[in-house]
């Protein structure tokens, strides 16, 4: 996945969310995708305390 | 291309920054309004939009599921059949989770963000969900549904056409 799209993405994340969700979604295979894209989302629910 | 904004991650395939600019996206609203006025009119071209979601491991989701129509009926939603229409050149079927209608408005918005939307009908729990949707334009109705299967237990992922 080329990084500018991630800097995009995480324009409005914290610093600890960039990291966490960059590891996230780099280290996956890019055919997974969207595998990493819903466990990103999970990680960020986290981090931010959303009530799961 | 581009993903996400403050609420969730999300990616829209023939996005640009800033959105609300792009020839594809000015077809497919033009089709919607042809279609609300139940004007005939061509479909835009799926090709590009079937081949990314297939690239990105589509196939490895447990559910693929569209956002409630806020006024729309099921069966004849602009974009549940746009997504159907991709996903059958995939072999994949549409799960709809939101049997209902659901209207965003201001009051849901100051509410809960996970409450826009009615729990998912389906059992969610521990299932990669994508939900896939044909125009975004501020990203609410993706991040809305995606909260919603967040709270239901669930791992949702974004993706919209336009």
């Amino acid at each position: 996945m080329p990084v500018d799209e991630l800097d995009v993405a995480m324009d409005n994340f914290t610093k600890d969310e960039k990291r966490l969700s960059s590891l996230l979604i780099l280290h996956y295979d890019p055919r997974r995708f969207f595998a990493a894209l819903a466990a990103a989302n999970v990680a960020r629910a986290i981090y931010r305390h959303v009530d799961r | 291309m581009w993903i996400g904004n403050r609420r969730g991650l999300y990616f829209v395939v023939h996005g640009s920054m800033p959105n609300r600019i792009g020839k594809r996206r000015d077809q497919v609203v033009e089709w919607k309004k042809a279609f609300n006025h139940q004007r005939a009119l061509v479909e835009p071209p799926i090709t590009e939009f079937v081949e990314f979601l297939h690239e990105r491991g589509i196939g490895q989701m447990d559910m693929v599921t569209v956002p409630p129509p806020s006024f729309h009926d099921y069966g004849a939603y602009p974009a549940q059949m746009l997504c159907e229409r991709a996903l059958g050149a995939l072999g994949l079927n549409l799960v709809l989770l939101w049997p209902d209608r659901y209207a965003k408005s201001g009051k849901h918005w100051s509410a809960n963000i996970s409450k826009v939307y009615a729990p998912p009908a389906l059992d969610v729990r521990g299932k990669t969900v994508l939900v896939l949707d044909d125009i975004c334009t501020t990203g609410n109705t993706l991040v809305a549904a995606m909260a919603s299967i967040l709270v239901a237990g669930g791992y949702p992922a974004g993706c919209a056409y336009a």
